[in-house]
């Protein structure tokens, strides 16, 4: 068994990666591409805290082979910041104290950001639906749906461009 | 250890390269993947359905085709509409956009939730394998399975007629969560609110989502009310063995069915 | 969100204490790692690449309780990839004994099992390999021949004579200072008993619970150039770890340093120095950087979780409303091996009565040995299941004497300068200024005697 080229854009950034056969995309975005905000809490689909978002989709990359990113568009935590400016979702989790130990915090974020990409003005409920895949142990759901709501709030009120 | 991943591009491709020992079919690979990582499954090569074009919703005269690689997610559509429950109730948004209607139905117990609905539909299977392609129901899906070396390649049923739809997932917690039960039906009462035809699938019963021949003689013929729903589930309590996991115990599951029966059926 | 912690903050209350002016209580300030959190850039222990790492996966017990008879690495040494495999014979001092520096004995639980297993999942066999597949792969061919030994698995079924021990001091208790129990009184319960009006006696209990930190337990060892050993670790307790691995490895404190601090969550789950040791040896051993992480099944399985305990609170208790008598028997399942459960235990009998003054108290609290995962610490362990047990008892006399629970709690509450049964003076205390907070904020209210009564006076 051979390893072989895959090629995928990552945060914008064209990669060209040699993979051994059969690893999983969180590992490969860890190990050869540094992008270790995405997290392996559980590797079995249960935590979120592997959540990137593939061709703009959220997915768990714990379960997502590397090989079967060929030719996707991958967004991981470290490509929701533009030019060092964080996104209103990363702001508001500071501002609303959503965030403790800040292990389950990359995929929260990562999950938050699909919903607003599709819904900019969601309902508590479906922002606690958009979640539900993402376990977070200290700090409490309460704060993170808050931080969530507070983007959209946020975003609403910059000009499109800047959104 | 480590194992190859085929990409193959259609269904004939995907039938020569699952040919050889250890070879496994991978759709959304939820499951696939999770076993992997967890040690329990070691295969030679993964051969992902993902690139054979098994994706896809295509709405015919009278049927619905769905492609055995079709996302959960991407059943989120007009047609549909009266699967929005089972969709809600299905894990999280994210894994939905992960998990494949036909890999659903090799699901473990206790989940299988789009399988439950598609027994009631009384969907049938596309099949492929080397000797070529064949159609079965989903009944007999269950009982007999496929042979290694096929796959599905889709799932169709009938749209039900308006109204006589019926789901319910009950679980430990509201979202994101496997089934204690999950019940759907398609129930056709005449215009005294009698049941003229019933089919009643369940999971969270037995090993596999199953059809309710008991719960469905107990419902035709009656006035659908309360006392009917319940005898139903209380039938089908007494019919299926249920099972013991960490989400309930088969007492617990047996005890509760009649009200969820109810529940499902009518509301209440 | 910061003006409604700060309205929460009652700075007349205990006022007289206070030195000076709060600075950071009850004010919303901004976690300094918050932004590194939101940006992905914090660096937990895993964040760190080392070239030439190795992965441990552990082979473990499938069995409740069983002698081993031999174990066969063939199978397991064939998988390609792996490097070495570990077995208790190559640990220098096989004994796990987390509270050995402060003298709390005796040494029971080997690191890696030695002739037998006493829970499943109990570490057998350490598999070295160049993949966590790998390892994983050899880990499940790694053969241990089994003789099966009766399992206990209850608790109160442990503590029956006929019950078969599984410890070889022949009981299944942990024993105090001689004693099969560790015993607190004051006053004189059973006299007590005779005067009071009511007596009311009620059984509570609780199961294994499980810290489930999303990020599992692990470490990476790292031979240095200098002879030492790095451990990159996401232990809450580094100096611990570092004291406890020494020991294990027979090597002085110097030769190891921790470095953590960084961890995705922890609540007590993180205290047990479990993976630090091995994944040390392994770096002895081949060395290569050596990373020792707990798979989300292991995390459930094996981190050792809060203890389950049985708790029977008898209370003798006057028409008044005073509780004169309270008798408590406390059963603590440390599962397998001692680790944390024998102090929580003591925790748990110095607890009692929980925060009210009873002048005739009997506590017996049992730590009891059986077939499970060993139990350990877990924010609060040893007192949270005994505050559960002793407020919905003080809620159940309240419905007894139709009183108010509210009334009835600030009538017992325990105040500054009064002795507890274990012989510590109260300082400090605050229920009685907690309980009429809570009622104004419920909006429920009290009558004057109630509110005006305080912790630092009788009354
Ligand atoms: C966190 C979590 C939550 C979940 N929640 C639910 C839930 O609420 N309800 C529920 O029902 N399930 C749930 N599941 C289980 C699972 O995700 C789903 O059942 C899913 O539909 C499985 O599909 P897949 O495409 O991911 O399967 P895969 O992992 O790709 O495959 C599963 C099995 O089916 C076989 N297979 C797949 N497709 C085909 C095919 N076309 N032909 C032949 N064989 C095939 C594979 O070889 C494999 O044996 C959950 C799983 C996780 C991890
Ligand atoms: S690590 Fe992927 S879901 Fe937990
Ligand atoms: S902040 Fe620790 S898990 Fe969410």
């Amino acid at each position: 068994m051979r390893s072989s080229f895959v090629s995928f854009t990552l945060n914008g950034e064209e990669k060209e990666l040699l993979i051994a056969p059969g690893q999983r995309l969180v590992d490969v975005l860890r190990e050869q591409c540094g992008a270790m905000g995405t997290r392996n809490g559980c590797g079995q689909g249960g935590c979120g805290a592997c959540t990137v978002h593939v061709d703009a989709v959220p997915m768990l990359s714990c379960l997502v082979l590397a090989e079967l990113a060929e030719g996707c568009d991958i967004l991981t935590i470290e490509g929701a910041a533009r030019d060092r400016t964080l996104h209103a979702l990363q702001e508001a989790f500071v501002a609303e104290a959503a965030t403790q130990c800040g292990f389950c915090t990359a995929g929260m974020i990562m999950a938050a950001k699909a919903l607003l990409d599709r819904d900019p003005a969601p309902q508590r409920e479906a922002v606690v639906e958009a979640l539900s895949g993402n376990v977070c142990r200290c700090t409490g759901y309460e704060p993170i749906i808050a931080a969530v709501l507070a983007a959209a709030a946020m975003l609403a009120r910059l000009p499109a461009a800047a959104a | 250890m480590a194992f190859a991943v085929h990409r193959p591009e259609s269904v004939p491709a995907v039938i020569a390269a699952l040919a050889g020992p250890g070879r496994v079919a991978v759709s959304g690979g939820t499951l696939v993947i999770r076993d992997i990582n967890e040690g329990r499954s070691f295969p030679n090569a993964i051969v992902s359905l993902r690139r054979a074009g098994l994706s896809g919703v295509v709405r015919n005269a009278e049927t619905i085709d769905i492609g055995a690689a079709t996302p959960i997610a991407d059943l989120a559509r007009p047609e549909l509409a009266f699967l929005d429950g089972v969709l809600r109730g299905f894990a999280s948004p994210t894994l939905r956009n992960m998990a494949s209607l036909g890999g659903n139905l090799f699901a473990p117990r206790p989940y299988g939730d789009s399988g439950v609905a598609l027994l009631a539909l009384d969907a049938s299977l596309g099949i492929a394998g080397p000797h070529g392609a064949r159609r079965m129901p989903l009944l007999e899906f269950y009982a007999a399975g496929i042979a290694a070396d096929e796959i599905v390649t889709g799932l169709r049923f009938a749209l039900p007629a308006p109204g006589t739809w019926r789901w319910l997932k009950a679980t430990r917690r509201a979202l994101n969560s496997a089934s204690v039960l999950a019940i759907a039906a398609v129930v056709e009462t005449d215009s005294a609110g009698t049941v003229a035809a019933a089919r009643i699938a369940l999971g969270g019963v037995d090993a596999h989502p199953v059809r309710s021949p008991a719960a469905e003689a107990a419902l035709c013929g009656r006035v659908l009310d309360a006392a009917a729903a319940s005898h139903a589930g209380e039938e089908a309590a007494a019919a299926h063995p249920c099972f013991a996991d960490a989400y309930a115990s088969a007492w617990y599951r047996r005890r509760v069915l009649p009200v969820h029966m109810r529940r499902a059926l009518l509301g209440i | 969100m910061s003006a409604d912690i700060t309205a929460r903050i009652r700075e007349d209350i205990f006022a007289a204490e206070r030195a000076g002016v709060f600075r950071a209580v009850g004010r919303a300030l901004p976690r300094i790692d918050a932004r590194a959190h939101v940006s992905g850039s914090t660096r937990y222990y895993a964040d760190r690449s080392f070239p030439g790492l190795l992965h441990v996966v552990m082979a473990r017990s499938e069995r409740h309780h069983a002698l081993i008879g031999g174990i066969d690495l063939s199978a397991a040494e064939a998988v390609k990839g792996v490097v070495r495999i570990l077995t208790h014979k190559d640990v220098p001092n096989n004994w796990y004994t987390i509270l050995k520096l402060i003298g709390m004995g005796p040494d029971e639980e080997p690191v890696l099992a030695e002739d037998r297993v006493l829970y499943r999942g109990e570490p057998v066999a350490a598999v070295l390999a160049e993949t966590a597949d790998a390892a994983r792969e050899a880990a499940g061919k790694v053969r241990i021949a089994y003789e099966d030994l009766p399992a206990v698995l209850d608790i109160e079924a442990a503590m029956l004579t006929d019950a078969s021990a599984i410890k070889p001091h022949g009981s299944n208790l942990f024993i105090y200072d001689g004693r099969d129990h560790f015993h607190v009184h004051c006053g004189d319960t059973e006299a007590a008993f005779c005067e009071v009006e009511h007596i009311l006696e009620h059984s509570y209990q609780s199961s294994p619970i499980e810290h489930a930190p999303v990020e599992t337990t692990g470490a990476i060892a790292v031979p240095e150039p200098n002879g030492r050993y790095s451990i990159h670790s996401n232990t809450q307790a580094a100096f611990f770890t570092l004291d406890n691995a020494a020991l294990i490895l027979g090597v002085p404190f110097r030769h190891l340093r921790v470095i953590g601090g960084t961890v995705g969550g922890g609540f007590g789950g993180k205290v047990d120095v479990i993976v630090e040791p091995i994944a040390v040896l392994g770096a002895m051993r081949t060395g290569r950087p050596v990373k020792y992480a707990f798979s989300r099944e292991e995390e459930m399985q094996v981190s050792s979780p809060r203890a389950a305990e049985r708790i029977r609170i008898k209370d003798g208790v006057m028409a008044d409303g005073r509780i004169i008598a309270r008798d408590v028997r406390i059963l603590v399942d440390a599962g397998a091996y001692s680790r944390h459960s024998p102090y929580g235990t003591i925790k748990a009998a110095a607890h009692m009565p929980g925060p009210y003054t009873v002048p005739n108290v009997t506590i017996n609290a049992w730590c009891v040995y059986t077939n499970r995962t060993p139990s350990s610490a877990m924010r609060g362990f040893g007192v949270t299941i005994g505050d559960f047990a002793v407020e919905v008892q003080m809620d159940r006399i309240a419905r007894l004497l139709g009183r108010d629970p509210f009334e009835l709690r600030l009538q017992n509450a325990y105040r500054d300068g009064e002795m507890k049964p274990h012989r510590k003076k109260v300082e400090g205390a605050a229920l009685v200024e907690v309980v009429q907070a809570a009622a104004e904020r419920i909006g429920h209210s009290l009558p004057p005697e109630y509110r005006a009564m305080s912790s630092s006076r009788k009354g």
